[in-house]
């Protein structure tokens, strides 16, 4: 991504909007999803629920059911019965009417309703097609509790507004609520344990928080990584600060840090803004130095970060 | 995270990238793998590149830093326009140390010769590059705190770094150490840094047998970057105190200039070396009674005790790690730098120890004076005295028939022995270098924390026996104490405006801190009293400022402060003798009254008395005839009784 665009965005920079925008530009997967258009219909849907239930958390997304040979959507009766958690789902939308015509190819023009809240048993009776179901809570949407967002196979549903859109962009557009959703919800939740960690480890200064904040901050970290977006600076500086202090400390190996390391210098660091780029390098180069203590090799590492970093201020100097 | 916090980590990478080579090189020793010597030099040439940076970015922040703390006060009894002046604190001294350093002869003489051998051995430059790094990261970490963190403790990480407090303490003892030999060129037979490093030592042992002790090894160290910091600032035309001082001294021309400076750390670093000798000869009695063992060389009887305190860290290094398991993971992190602290001691005993088979233990001890004994009968065993005679003897080993060496070397020593004779009278365009020693010395008293004896006693005895990490209830009186003196950016020093140098000591709360203000005013007067400063060219004044204590503002006491009660006192104890020259004397102690604005309570009031010292005419008369803690028991029961009611009258 060009510099003038990190800079547009900077405002933006490390908001869920912007993490999920990320994701959808660059996840590889999601390409071929993309380009799978061209695809039968029911290895485009196979494919694009397969990627969903891989992206989200397996707890989180349920492929229920994908279409048969003859082209026609089918219940997975095991899959409802065996997957876990499904029973306690206490509410769904349906974005279809399920009681009449189902898979009627001559349903085009029809107003579809949204307010239809059924049980799984009588999604079961209606001979519900296909599902994917996301356990969503965020208050932002006025989701409360669980819910169960399905697609079924129609050639043209429509959304709440009555617009009326193709059947492959409406998959589209619902994995990408979905997944915006389940950005947002994880975004939030690993933010306010990293922040709750680092505020009881200055509250406490005992080992047990300064791991928890650092397994925090490491999972934080991840969270990003997983999204193929580029964390805060600060984030990766107490990631890396806090295991240094637990290499320190005895309580993380040698090649754990050695790790952290490595994934943490796979984050380009021109992407960053230069002061939070020379931040992390130094961070990374000090976790090296470290290292160092008992390798020479590593501290050899940390040497040639930093010279790197001379050598492009001496260029930019030129 | 702002741009200067950035420039402090950019700044400590390049440290920690030294730090880390020399904890290598030091490891590889350890493990018996270490390199030929070849090697190590390759090894020093790799810390050249990140030490060149490493000294531009903290030059420019610890000048900055300097800076920061500039501090306009427009305080009473001051012809100042502006008031500008410098907050200094410890931080603030080391800062400037840290400045003089990166350019001084030391460390081009260490980093410009890496490879020379006949500069300094691979070993040599390993033990400067390693106290080096450590003293930067160290400080550069405090002020970071102090400038950017406020000093609020939000995060405290830094703990972990795996630089111990006792490991910063003895590379600012190298490192001043080493200035001294190479800058200052002070002979190396005054051995700076044993001397340094036994303080510490002998600090512990005076903290739990003497009453209020208070400490000494950052105390002399403060009070000798003080008085180099004074001795560097320029007067109206440029010359310089330290110039005016060796006009002084120098009144037949016949020794340079920089026999000043060199006075001087000898005078600072030493003046106080009396403390160590009598805690090492307490130690030494108490072996004597413990083991039977009489009239032991002194080498023997030193190799003993490091023995013996090695065993004591074992047993301590013990303790921390079963009481650090007894936690389990929730062990308070403090406990990690306290095991740090015995490694640090173990290994540096062991060094010792090792070195003392093969070389003897003497160089890396401060030896008994041979004469002290017959001395310290006819000088009432001042510490001064002693550290005199101490200096005295080392420089007569030194020197020989060579006189001209001990005349050298005589504003040192008459400093050192007069620092605390009350009844010697130091004048300043005599001795100046007596009178800077004695100003200096009362004058660095922030940061000196000091703590009942028995409640320490206790306090460690419930350390021992419960694993608990409160906090020692230590008192420290001063907040800061300010100069009024300007930085000159081009010079890189200060500047005295007007040949007039000012100071106030900024105290605290006399409550909280468990003090009495009337004993520090009248203690400092009657210290004061014996100076002598003329009437023209230099003016020094000192300024005492003290908040109103709470349990002087109570809504039943209106208007009562310290000045006043002093006054009642006198009156009703007919103390008119022992005081009244004090109340008198106008010209010489000036008392005043002001609200000010709270600090820490925006919007409330805050009553200050200013006790304001005229040195230039202290001696003029005698304001007390006597030293005054005499009447400080009669003094401190009375307020007692007055802050009780029981003396509370029409």
């Amino acid at each position: 991504m060009g510099k003038e665009n990190l800079i547009a965005k900077e405002e933006e920079l490390n908001t869920p909007k912007y993490i999920f925008d990320q994701h959808w530009k660059s996840h590889e997967k999601l390409q071929e999803i993309i380009s799978s258009c061209q695809l039968t219909k029911s290895d485009f849907i196979q494919n694009l629920l397969k990627w969903l239930a891989g992206t989200l958390d397996s707890e989180y997304a349920l492929l229920l059911s994908w279409p048969n040979e003859n082209n026609k959507m089918q219940i997975q009766e095991a899959s409802i019965k065996n997957t876990p958690g499904l029973n306690s789902f206490n509410e769904i939308i349906c974005f279809d009417c399920l009681r009449k015509k189902l898979n009627s190819e001559d349903a085009d023009d029809e107003h579809l309703v949204l307010n239809v809240t059924l049980k799984i048993k009588e999604l079961q009776e209606v001979n519900i097609q296909s599902l994917i179901a996301q356990k969503i809570i965020t208050k932002e949407r006025k989701f409360h509790g669980k819910q169960l967002l399905m697609v079924c196979n129609r050639k043209k549903p429509a959304f709440p507004g009555q617009v009326y859109v193709s059947y492959d962009n409406l998959c589209c557009d619902i994995a990408k609520w979905i997944l915006q959703l389940h950005i947002i919800d994880s975004y939030q939740t690993g933010k306010g344990r990293y922040a709750d960690a680092k505020k009881r480890f200055a509250e406490t200064n005992v080992a047990s928080s300064l791991v928890l904040f650092a397994k925090t901050s490491e999972e934080f970290l991840a969270f990003f990584d997983k999204n193929c977006s580029t964390p805060p600076a600060s984030l990766i500086y107490d990631c890396l600060n806090s295991h240094i202090s637990l290499f320190n400390a005895g309580a993380v190996t040698k090649h754990d840090l050695e790790n952290l390391l490595v994934e943490c210098e796979k984050h380009r660091l021109e992407e960053f803004k230069e002061i939070d780029s020379n931040l992390v390098r130094d961070a990374i180069a000090r976790g090296y130095f470290v290292l160092g203590i008992y390798d020479n090799q590593l501290w050899e590492k940390g040497r040639a970060l930093l010279e790197s970093k001379k050598n492009k201020e001496d260029s930019e100097h030129e | 995270m702002n741009e200067t916090f950035l420039k402090f980590e950019e700044a400590r990478v390049y440290w920690w990238q030294i730090f880390c080579k020399c904890r290598q090189i030091q490891k590889r020793r350890e493990d018996k793998t270490g390199k030929n010597k070849n090697e190590l030099l390759t090894d020093m040439q790799e810390m050249k590149n990140p030490g060149g940076i490493a000294k531009k970015i903290t030059e420019e922040l610890l000048w900055d830093y300097l800076q920061q703390c500039r501090c306009n006060s427009k305080l009473p009894g001051m012809p100042m326009d502006d008031g500008a002046g410098i907050k200094i604190t410890s931080s603030w001294l080391w800062a400037y140390f840290g400045c003089r350093l990166l350019n001084s002869k030391m460390f081009s003489l260490y980093w410009a010769e890496s490879g020379n051998e006949q500069q300094f051995t691979p070993q040599e430059q390993l033990e400067f590059y390693h106290r080096a790094s450590t003293f930067f990261l160290q400080l550069l970490k405090e002020i970071r705190i102090e400038t950017i963190e406020k000093n609020q403790s939000i995060f405290r990480l830094e703990e972990l770094e795996g630089i111990t407090y006792i490991q910063f303490a003895r590379s600012l003892i190298y490192l001043i150490s080493e200035y001294s030999h190479l800058d200052v060129k002070m002979p190396r037979v005054f051995d700076v840094e044993a001397v340094l490093q036994k303080t510490i030592f002998s600090d512990a042992y005076l903290y739990m047998t003497k009453e209020r002790y208070r400490d000494h090894m950052f105390h002399v160290i403060d009070v000798c970057l003080m008085g180099f910091f004074l001795l560097q600032c320029t007067l109206t035309g440029g010359q310089s105190l330290e110039s005016l001082i060796s006009q002084i001294i120098n009144k037949d021309a016949v020794y340079p200039d920089e026999d000043v400076i060199q006075n001087w750390f000898l005078a600072a670093l030493f003046h106080d070396i009396g403390y160590s000798l009598e805690a090492e000869e307490k130690n030494r009695e108490n072996f004597e009674k413990d083991t039977g063992e009489k009239d032991l060389p002194i080498e023997e009887w030193q190799k003993k005790m490091e023995i013996e305190k090695l065993k004591i860290h074992r047993r301590n290094l013990a303790e921390l790690e079963r009481r650090k398991a007894q936690y389990g993971s929730n062990f308070p992190l403090s406990i990690l730098n306290q095991i740090g602290e015995e490694k640090e001691e173990i290994r540096q005993l062991e060094i010792n120890l090792e070195s003392a088979s093969n070389a003897g233990l003497s160089q890396l001890t401060v030896k008994k004076p041979q004469k002290s004994n017959e001395k310290k009968q006819k000088q009432k065993e001042d510490h001064g005295v002693r550290s005199c005679e101490y200096v005295r003897e080392v420089l007569e080993t030194l020197a020989g028939d060579n006189q001209e060496l001990l005349n050298r070397f005589k504003p040192a020593l008459e400093a050192i022995r007069k620092h605390n004779l009350m009844s010697e009278k130091i004048n300043f365009s005599e001795e100046p270098l007596s009178f800077l020693l004695v100003l200096c010395d009362e004058l660095q008293e922030w940061g000196r924390a000091r703590m009942d004896v028995t409640e320490l006693r206790e306090a460690v005895v419930a350390k021992i026996i419960f694993p608990d990490t409160d906090i020692l209830p230590v008192n420290t009186l001063l907040e800061y104490l300010w100069v009024g003196v300007e930085l000159d950016e081009t010079q890189k020093c200060g500047k005295i405006k007007g040949e007039s140098l000012y100071f106030c000591l900024f105290y605290k709360d006399a409550v909280s801190e468990n003090f009495e203000p009337l004993a520090i005013w009248l203690l400092k007067s009657y210290n004061f009293q014996r100076l002598k400063l003329p009437g023209d060219g230099l003016k020094i004044a000192v300024t005492l400022r003290n908040p109103v204590c709470d349990e002087l503002r109570r809504d039943d006491t209106p208007g009562v402060c310290e000045y006043n009660l002093l006054r009642d006192f006198k009156r009703d104890h007919r103390k008119w003798r022992q005081l009244q020259e004090w109340f008198e004397s106008n010209d010489q102690v000036k008392w005043e009254k002001r609200k000010e604005k709270e600090a820490l309570k925006p919007g409330e009031e805050l009553l200050v008395e200013y006790i304001i010292m005229n040195l230039n005419r202290f001696s003029d008369k005698k304001i007390l005839p006597e030293n005054p803690t005499g009447i400080f028991d009669e003094l401190f029961q009375w307020r007692r009784e007055y802050i009780n009611g029981k003396r509370r009258k029409l």
